[in-house]
């Protein structure tokens, strides 16, 4: 008999985190299970943009609606990892001419707010835009969130509320009663240890995944996994949310996010949502529509190019509305205790995780309202004190800013801005990394760069992530179990998303970073002696990923 | 314009134009060396890999893979496929290097083993003098050695993957402790110490720790990266204590010091220096003609005999890759003369970090006298020759032949050279 909750929700994305805020705020007994780290599938992988609404409001007003008035909820709660750049809605001279009355009327109807501006204007708010190809552009309330740390800081103040969450563990199975789902059973993939959990409620939260883990209990979850590709580039090409005036298409928004700018999406159905390689196709359609906006694309340096899943329920590609889905199993399939929840988007989550939160409160008979809305999220600051922190501390002031910017007052009351510099690329600190594994949960060397931004700049981390290992290995004690592993295959990870945009300065970036590890460190062979053990393992049974 | 004249012209201040324009100068040539500052050596481990790999079987001397490399390779060329005619090369090139004993330990034709900063096991043949104790044996007992607070370097990492290292070559027998001391300071980095132990207060301080660690411990070597601008310095800890460093990447200090060494002995044999901004070189049908440089924004004709690209590949920025306007369609092209190496194929890096990649092996093709050559087999340009890593048709992450390569084919350039200047 293992361990009872009130709730299990499965999926450590920012839904699944989103529904853990809100349930353990009303006091209810929560696990949260994911089988990588949070935020490692759909979340992880988006470009980071605060919908303004804009970009619905045509095709799919509902969501567009939706968009509007989260944005505003977010920026209440959230405003310390909301970047607020702005937007802007430009239509070149391959853009419909048709579409820019559409817009501006159905951005009245729905309430979204826009504010045509003049070519000049335009040109002086973006200077890298190209001047040639710009006709007409509005303004509008998009901005840049952290989808990672967004995720994270729900995952923070549903702990402080009293909730369970733990990573690297997998549901490989259900435990179904009668016709009632009562509990899973669950895989540790660090200690490679199996567990069992029960609990009234079991949420489905796990986005492009809902099918598969569906398919478990012998469910349709008509789930359409779809993948979109993204560009990143090493430097802020524009400081805006730059959108196409078209309906949504391929390759046409840049996204401004710390010190990058991303380049996307594309739109591709796959079969296996975990199937996610961004092709040579995909690059070329997004340089050639990138082109239209910024000329210089060519000669700015992009640092990785990947490919992200959409977690879309019940539609088909671009066509399918970009608003959620609950589907309760007890009145769709006769299964009690099992709700999947697919579909929205990042801007939408905290509504996504209220509406579905009130569905199970109602289902256990908690009468608490959804308070997400109202109380911001940990590290949420106030201008006035930090700027007057600011101007007190004696401190390197590029690393406190940078790290501000990162965690909000939580770098201030944890001091993380303190310690050696760990990634030069990105001013990490020792400190900031290790807070990040002793505090919010960092397992290995991919969690701790998404929690800080570490190995995430051009050098690839070259230069920091047998620190970053080697910081694990002192602070995380499981850390002994997988630390050759780990090593390896974040290289490689981090490797493929360069592969296929290697050209010029990132070609000999890519060399050399073969002959540091390759060359220099014998790394290779490690590597083939693990495989080769690895092999020799799974060959009886046990998974791998 | 000013105008400058020599014997020969060596474009590229890595080990490949340092060595050519050294052994050039020490037979009384007149030398010119352009450059932009630091080769891709610097970056290197700043030891002489000559052969250690071939089909990933390590090799304990280059002899014994000699005969499975493959045509293109610059051994082969540099040889004419004579094994005891590459060895002759290779000894007297190392002979021909003002003492490099005081510097370099081990020969050209035995391997060794030697752990670095990470904990692997790099097979390599000439190691710096500090690094000798680094090279693994059986038996024996190994401290790495770290420092409290500072993070870049983790001896229990280190130890962590030198295990499982010394699984894969065979050495299940060695010991390894792994300990941190405390210098009682609070430095930003590692590479600090450097400076720091100049000092009398922290050098005092380090080797009380070390003689109390000997006692403890009595290991065969402690080890440390490569943090010291010069390996006197670690010289004289070894009085107290026997502490090496390990062969370590930027932005450790090895292969610095090597470019260091090879720079002083290039100044000891007047070979000039010419620091300029940019280079462009002027083709008039089968011929360098001259080539021009920009130095603070003013041009400067230069011209010579012979003219020598020791410029490295991507990584030093000898060689660069352009894009069509389809991006899928790549070239490979030098930077200086802007002649175009290779086609690319659209995978030049393999999809795993770990595995071949395609992009190590190309480089301009070359005949015996080290001229770059078309697919005909003829010279593309007469008086135009390369050495180093520009060179293709070897791999040398996969084989650890880097500076073998640059050594051999510096040499022998150098040889032919003097015949005809």
């Amino acid at each position: 008999m293992g361990e009872r909750f009130d709730v299990i929700v499965v999926g450590g994305g920012i839904t699944g985190l989103g529904i853990a805020r809100d349930l353990s705020m009303r006091g209810l007994n929560l696990l949260l299970l994911e089988r990588n780290d949070v935020a490692s599938g759909a979340t992880g992988r988006s470009h980071g943009l605060l919908h303004s609404g804009a970009r619905y409001v045509v095709k799919d007003p509902e969501s567009a609606v939706e968009c509007a008035r989260e944005n505003l909820i977010l920026r209440g709660i959230a405003g310390h990892v909301i970047e607020e750049t702005g937007g802007l809605f430009i239509r070149t001279r391959s853009d419909p001419v048709d579409y820019v009355d559409k817009f501006e009327v159905s951005c009245r109807r729905t309430g979204v707010k826009c504010e045509r501006l003049t070519k000049g204007e335009i040109i002086e708010l973006e200077p890298n835009l190209r001047k040639d190809n710009l006709e007409t552009g509005y303004f509008v309330n998009d901005a840049a969130v952290d989808p990672f740390k967004l995720t994270l800081l729900n995952m923070f103040d549903a702990i402080n509320n009293g909730a369970s969450i733990l990573t690297y563990h997998e549901v490989v199975d259900f435990i179904v009663k009668k016709n009632q789902v009562i509990g899973v059973k669950v895989l540790d993939k660090i200690r490679r240890a199996s567990k069992v959990f029960h609990a009234d409620i079991i949420v489905n939260a796990s986005g492009a995944w809902s099918g598969l883990l569906g398919k478990r209990l012998g469910l349709e979850i008509p789930t359409k996994p779809n993948k979109g590709s993204l560009i990143v580039f090493s430097r802020r090409i524009f400081n805006m949310v730059i959108n196409r005036l078209r309906p949504p298409s391929d390759g046409d928004i840049f996204v401004p996010s710390y010190s990058t700018t991303i380049l996307g999406t594309t739109s591709i159905e796959v079969s296996n949502p975990d199937d996610f390689i961004a092709t040579d196709e995909e690059l070329l359609t997004l340089y050639r529509e990138g082109s239209e906006l910024y000329r210089d694309i060519m000669d700015t340096r992009p640092i990785r190019f990947f490919a992200g899943p959409r977690p879309l329920i019940g539609g088909w590609r671009r066509e399918a509305k970009r608003t959620f889905t609950i589907i309760d199993h007890e009145r769709e399939d006769d299964l009690i205790g099992l709700i999947t929840i697919g579909g929205g988007k990042l801007t939408t989550y905290r509504l996504m995780a209220e509406k579905l939160s009130d569905i199970v409160a109602e289902k256990l008979g908690v009468s608490k309202n959804c308070r997400t809305h109202k109380e911001p999220l940990p590290g949420y600051y106030d201008v006035i004190t930090l700027s007057k922190f600011l101007k007190k501390r004696d401190v390197p002031k590029s690393l406190l800013l940078r790290s501000i910017r990162r965690w909000g007052d939580l770098s201030v009351s944890h001091k993380l801005y303190q310690g050696s510099i760990i990634c030069f690329c990105e001013q990490v600190t020792s400190e900031e990394i290790a807070y990040s594994i002793s505090k919010a949960g960092a397992k290995t060397i991919g969690d701790v760069m998404g929690r800080t931004r570490a190995s995430m700049g051009p050098c690839h981390g070259q230069n920091c992530v047998f620190k970053i290992a080697g910081i694990l290995l002192d602070t995380y004690s499981d850390y002994e179990n997988i630390v050759e592993e780990d090593l390896i295959s974040h290289l490689r990870r981090r490797w493929r998303n360069t592969v296929t945009i290697a050209f010029e300065n990132l070609a000999a970036q890519n060399l050399l970073l073969v002959s540091i590890f390759n060359m220099l460190g014998n790394l290779d062979h490690v590597a083939r002696f693990l495989d080769k053990e690895n092999k020799e393992s799974t060959s009886d049974g046990s998974e791998e990923n | 314009m000013k105008k400058i004249n020599s014997d020969v012209i060596v474009i590229g201040s890595g080990a490949a134009g340092l060595l050519t324009s050294i052994y050039l100068a020490k037979r009384g040539k007149k030398v010119i060396i352009l450059t932009k500052g630091y080769g891709a050596t610097a970056m290197s481990s700043g030891c002489f890999d000559i052969l250690g790999f071939v089909k990933n079987k390590v090799l304990e001397s280059f002899r014994d893979g000699f005969n499975e490399l493959p045509d293109s390779h610059p051994y082969l060329i540099v040889s004419n496929g004579d094994i005891s005619k590459l060895s002759n090369l290779m000894n007297q090139a190392i002979n021909k290097i003002d003492d490099i004993s005081s510097f370099l330990i081990g020969n050209i034709e035995t391997n060794r083993n030697v752990i670095t900063f990470t904990g692997t096991v790099k097979t390599t043949a000439l190691i710096q003098k500090c690094m000798e104790g680094a090279i693994i044996e059986h038996g024996k007992q190994y401290l790495l050695l770290g420092f409290k607070g500072i993070y870049d370097y983790n001896p229990r990492l280190q130890a962590r993957l030198l295990k499982t290292s010394a699984k894969i070559f065979g050495y299940n027998d060695i010991r390894i402790d792994a300990i941190r001391i405390n210098l009682e300071i609070t430095i930003p980095s590692i590479h600090y110490l450097n400076s720091i132990l100049k000092q009398e207060k922290y050098k005092r301080l380090l080797i009380m720790k070390l003689e109390k660690i000997v006692n403890d411990y009595s290991p065969d070597a402690i080890l440390i990266p490569a943090i010291f601008d010069d390996i006197s310095r670690i010289k004289s800890l070894q009085e107290h204590a026997p502490i090496y460093e390990t062969p370590s990447p930027p932005p450790y200090r090895a292969g610095i010091r090597l470019v260091n060494f090879l720079w002083r002995l290039a100044r000891k044999h007047n070979v000039s220096v010419m620091h300029i901004d940019d280079l462009k070189g002027d083709i008039k049908g089968k011929e360098v003609i001259k080539l021009v440089a920009i130095k603070n924004d003013k041009e400067i004709e230069i011209s010579s005999q012979k003219y020598i690209l020791a410029t490295g590949d991507l990584i030093g920025g000898g060689l660069k890759i352009v894009l069509n306007r389809d991006l899928l369609k790549k070239e490979l092209v030098d930077t200086v003369f802007n002649l175009r190496v290779a086609k690319l194929d659209k995978n030049i890096f393999n999809s795993d970090l770990f595995g071949q990649h395609e992009l190590n092996k190309i480089g301009f093709k070359i005949n015996e006298l080290m001229q770059p050559i078309n697919e005909r087999g003829a010279p593309i340009l007469s008086n135009l020759h390369v050495v180093g890593s520009v060179i293709g048709g070897y791999d040398y992450n996969s084989e650890k032949s880097g500076l073998g390569v640059t050594l051999a084919t510096s040499y022998k350039l150098h040889e032919e050279l003097a015949k005809v200047i």
